[in-house]
């Protein structure tokens, strides 16, 4: 039987990039260069959210409801946040291959008959070094949380925290090229899923047993709180995460070849998907697995509308567009209800104004092809009048459910008044008109150029502008709630005429379009 | 063409049924491609050709049913496929930085072809690529890439060549040229499995066709597909 070819394809492209000119190479470099960068400048404005959501959940100085319920301190949830974000990175590898080549070397490459463990170490490297990326940037944030909420603040435990966050990076990426290889992606996919639920039922449990008296999870989460802020803790867990990682660094390795050529092809469509995602700060490039487009039923809800409205009901219940906003509502709810002093009007608002944003981009993902292709219309025989009466009443239908789940929440711990529903009723009504002519803005959103873009802006100021430009549509998803940020933060005075006005403002495109 | 000692089955496909996890396309399928046979796969837009061809090469799992390459369970990563037989490239998969003889010289030395360099020489030629040889894929025209794909599945050599539709854009004097220079390969003894829609490559270079209408498939001879294909 004669064996693989010693020939490496990467040679040829090696000659040709050598004899590129400096400025070519330069260039080379500097998308590297740019990928670091947008960590850091990430890492720099995600670390300010989180110090400034620590702040608001925290809500020191600001009057909060008394709930029965409200048992545990922020710090328990970052507990539980540990075991979470491990289990992310992890689901994230098995989402992104990890082990990956791109289309053209998918084509060319891999029909060869050279050894593809030649082949295959460069991406073998980039997936390790990926996970290890992975870790070192969510647990920076863990920590810094952890660091923020504690008031504590020491360079070795930082080391070995990140330490302990990069090794489990490293080995999850490893142990999901395993798996990949053996082709157990989506079985370990569901174990992950399963682990997350998991999580959060352990999370309801021991906040029920804390509720009805049982001292023992009380303590146990106070002293696991403690043991974290000890430098050993952190060796033991490194040398834990280092113990799991070689070995899965060693049979990744091992099982390299051996990875099927469909499976490092799909890894390469989702990395290139990701990468264009994040570029682009838009996800329209990432495709929905197939099994989710479809679910039982859905048809029969359909039925019955006219086609203009069944084909946007469809595309929004298929696609699960809903569950984004439902799943947020529904965690923050859990937040407010367990933790102290959380239900303040200062995290509700924000928690408000962060609902719309989800929202809104929700909503333009559900209107997005109707809303960028007319030809879809004409394909149908409906008039784009129509369509756009379509689309706009769906988005204000799923925005006014989702927004009566968390006005139900809001009632249901006592955070509303009574005495001014008619005001909140009405604001909710503008909201959800607002968020349906946002959602339909950004889905008309043009794909734009990032560097361009950046590269007009001469100075700090006019970077700004540059980004308010930007994120125009969503401020106004995130504006078409101005009423509801009133009755949160004052829930028994009267709205003043000058909100009212900002919410007609936001919410008259989408009642120009129903009235036709 | 290969003597009755020598002919051996390179393909074979039994009960085999395709389709997505939510909906069956055709089946079951029974085929079998031996040393030096023609087979073309024919049928209307949507009836599952380029799935068949998919599902023979394992990169869409079929519903049921078995495929084998040389009597072992197929496996397009295996060495033995990897060697043996030459699958079209997808249309548009180029290295944006490799021009379009770097593209042929890659594969030629990836399948260790002796006298390489004459080799790539003779395919620009065939192709008429000789002018834009130094050019990269993004300055070619949707005809010339196409030519460079069949160029490079042609340069290696192969026993089996799968071909997805590659009559398209190409103009009628290099279809002609191809389908005598393919229906030669044959008489070399090389098998071709082809999803078309030109009844000339029938009728010059394969025997027979499968014709994909309905839940099943329907063997035709080349001439009957040529018709059908007519209609």
């Amino acid at each position: 039987m004669p064996s693989a070819t010693s020939y490496d394809p990467r040679e040829i492209l090696r000659r040709v990039r050598s004899a590129r000119s400096f400025s070519e190479r330069f260039d080379s470099f500097s998308d590297i260069y740019v990928w670091v960068l947008a960590a850091i400048v990430a890492l720099t404005y995600l670390a300010s959210a989180l110090y400034g959501t620590i702040f608001v959940l925290l809500g020191e100085g600001v009057p909060h409801l008394e709930l029965a319920s409200a048992r545990w301190s922020l710090d328990a949830v970052v507990l539980f946040l540990l075991p979470v974000l491990l289990l992310l990175v992890f689901r994230l590898m098995l989402y992104l291959g990890p082990n990956a080549v791109g289309p053209q070397q998918a084509d060319w490459w891999l029909p060869l008959p050279a050894d593809r463990r030649v082949l295959l170490l460069p991406a073998w490297r980039r997936a390790l070094g990926l996970g290890a990326a992975a870790g070192i940037f969510l647990g920076l944030l863990w920590v810094l949380a952890l660091f923020a909420l504690t008031g504590t603040w020491s360079p070795p435990l930082l080391l070995w925290a990140v330490g302990f966050f990069a090794l489990a990076g490293l080995g999850s990426a490893a142990a999901a090229g395993v798996l990949q290889g053996a082709g157990r992606q989506q079985a370990a996919r569901r174990f992950c899923s399963a682990g997350l639920r998991v999580l959060a039922a352990s999370y309801v449990l021991l906040w029920a047993s804390q509720l009805f008296g049982m001292g023992a999870a009380d303590a146990g989460l106070v002293a696991w709180q403690q043991s974290l802020l000890e430098v050993g803790l952190w060796m033991i867990l490194c040398s834990g995460a280092l113990a799991a990682a070689v070995p899965c660094i060693l049979w990744s390795s091992r099982r390299l070849a051996g990875t099927p050529g469909a499976a490092l092809r799909e890894g390469g469509l989702r990395q290139q998907q990701l990468a264009g995602a994040i570029m682009q700060a838009d996800a329209r490039g990432v495709q929905l697995d197939a099994g989710r487009r479809r679910n039982r039923g859905s048809g029969r809800l359909a039925r019955g509308l006219p086609v203009a409205l069944a084909v946007i009901v469809l595309r929004c219940v298929r696609g699960g567009y809903w569950k984004p906003a439902l799943g947020f509502s529904a965690a923050i709810l859990v937040l407010l209800l367990s933790v102290r002093a959380a239900a303040n009007p200062l995290a509700l608002a924000g928690a408000l104004a962060i609902l719309l944003v989800v929202l809104g981009t929700s909503l333009a993902e559900v209107l997005r092809p109707t809303a960028t292709q007319p030809e879809l219309g004409l394909m149908i025989g409906v008039a784009r009048s129509q369509m756009e009466r379509a689309m706009t009443v769906v988005a204000v239908g799923l925005s006014l459910a989702v927004l009566g789940f968390w006005s139900l929440g809001l009632w249901g711990i006592g955070a509303l008044a009574e005495a001014t529903w008619w005001a909140w009723a009405a604001a909710m009504l503008f909201a959800a008109l607002g968020l349906a002519s946002a959602g339909l803005a950004h889905a008309r959103r043009a794909e734009r150029d990032w560097e361009e873009i950046f590269a007009g802006a001469a100075n700090e100021m006019s970077l700004a502008a540059v980004l308010i430009q930007q994120a125009w549509t969503l401020l106004r998803a995130a504006a078409s709630g101005a009423a509801l940020y009133v009755l949160i933060l004052a829930p028994t005075a009267a709205v003043p005429w000058g909100i009212w006005a900002v919410c007609l403002l936001s919410a008259a495109p989408s009642l120009k379009k129903i009235a036709g | 063409m290969a003597t009755e000692s020598e002919t051996r089955t390179h393909l074979e496909a039994r009960g085999l049924v395709i389709g997505y996890p939510e909906r069956t396309i055709c089946g079951p399928l029974n085929l079998k491609i031996g040393t030096g046979d023609g087979l073309g796969i024919i049928g209307s837009n949507g009836s599952g050709k380029s799935t068949l061809l998919a599902t023979l090469l394992g990169r869409t799992p079929a519903q049921s049913g078995e495929t084998a390459f040389r009597g072992l369970p197929l496996d397009e990563d295996s060495l033995d496929f990897r060697r043996n037989v030459a699958v079209q490239v997808s249309d548009g998969a180029f290295f944006e930085e490799l021009s379009v003889a770097e593209h042929l010289e890659m594969v030629a030395r990836g399948h260790s072809v002796p006298g390489w360099e004459k080799k790539v020489q003779n395919e620009l030629e065939f192709f008429e690529l000789t002018t834009v040889a130094g050019h990269l894929p993004g300055d070619l025209s949707s005809g010339q890439r196409r030519k460079l794909l069949l160029a490079a599945t042609l340069i290696r050599p192969a026993e089996l060549l799968i071909l997805d539709e590659p009559e398209q854009r190409l103009d009628l004097r290099i279809r002609q040229q191809f389908y005598e220079r393919l229906a030669g390969l044959r008489r070399e003894a090389v098998s071709i499995l082809a999803v078309t829609h030109d009844p000339a490559m029938l009728r010059l270079c394969l025997d027979q066709a499968l014709l994909l209408d309905g839940d099943t498939g329907e063997y035709l001879e080349s001439e009957r597909g040529a018709q059908w294909l007519e209609r």
